[in-house]
């Protein structure tokens, strides 16, 4: 009989691989962010709801652009965020668990922020095209997008080891970046209910003026802060919670370790 | 429902969906706080 083999851990690391600082922002500056953010929100119901004059087609409904164009610009960013995290992390020379973490946060904003997209399109839509949904290319590339980076997140939940994780989770944000492109194309390259880009559009000429334009660029303003603040508090977590695993994770090892026989002395047998 | 009933589910949900996120994350991180040792750096 062997004496028993510590269980194998992998290329565990432990806590030590892990940022010693939880935060992207010092705590002073997100302060600052969050009431920054807080206000510019509501100078953006302002001018939303009340600044803007209603447009000659659509009425008042066309308002809720105000919500819906800013998420989805900032779930471009979000998920344009994890793909450079996740280049970074695959470079053998800027490897880092942060990478990792920051990638993972993103993309979990990126996806909070593409749920918002489609729930305000439905909104959006049904006073407008008189639907709630429609299997038009633009509304089911963003579907297919939200659903692929839903899977990444899953993909982060499955056990295994910080460097195995990080390496098949960088890989699968890449490949689910190909959808971004599409999503944003998709308008100019299939016939759409969904109209055509106002601002970023082929002629790089953009369609809003005035009053409209100063909310449309507020609202981008004030879900960048929101995307800034929250990526900072949801990255800490990260970190918080991957240093809570590891530890317990190590707990769990020195157990077993502690709980398997000793070797037996030499010369005995069994 | 009018238009002002869509813009008003529109805005209440963007409301409710971004305050929720950050309850839950503040919830998750005072958890994950209470939980590290005390001589833990990043506590």
């Amino acid at each position: 009989m062997t004496a028993a083999k510590p269980p194998d851990n992998g290329h565990r690391r432990g806590v030590a691989s892990l940022p010693t600082n939880p935060r992207l922002l010092p705590r002073r500056v997100s302060v600052v962010l969050g009431w920054s953010t807080l206000a510019a929100l509501a100078l953006l119901t302002l001018f939303g709801l009340w600044g803007a004059p209603p447009d000659a087609v659509q009425g008042d409904a066309q308002r809720i652009m105000y919500l819906h164009v800013p998420a989805a610009w900032l779930a471009y960013l979000a998920f344009t965020v994890t793909s450079v995290a996740s280049l970074l992390y695959l470079w053998p020379r800027t490897r880092s668990t942060v990478w990792d973490l920051l990638a993972g946060a993103s993309a979990e904003l990126g996806v909070v922020f593409t749920g918002l997209t489609l729930l305000l399109g439905s909104l959006w839509g049904r006073p407008v095209w008189g639907i709630w949904w429609a299997w038009d290319a633009r509304l089911t590339t963003t579907a297919v997008l939200f659903f692929l980076y839903l899977g990444y997140l899953s993909l982060r939940r499955i056990p295994a080891s910080v460097e195995t994780r990080a390496k098949r989770c960088a890989i699968a944000a890449l490949i689910a970046f190909v959808d971004v492109p599409v999503v944003h194309l998709s308008v100019n390259w299939w016939r759409t209910l969904h109209q055509q880009a106002t601002v970023f559009n082929p002629e790089l000429n953009p369609r809003i003026h005035g009053v409209m334009a100063f909310t449309l660029w507020l609202g981008v303003v004030a879900f960048t802060l929101v995307y800034v603040y929250l990526l900072d508090r949801r990255y800490q977590l990260a970190v918080l919670e991957e240093d809570l695993e590891e530890r317990e994770l190590d707990a769990a090892i020195a157990q077993r370790v502690a709980e398997a026989p000793s070797p037996r002395p030499a010369g005995v047998h069994s | 429902m009018s238009d002002v009933g869509y813009i008003a589910a529109a805005w209440s949900a963007t409301a409710a969906v971004l305050a929720a996120y950050v309850v839950r994350v503040a919830v998750r991180t005072r958890h994950a706080r209470r939980s590290l040792p005390d001589d833990d750096p990043r506590r």
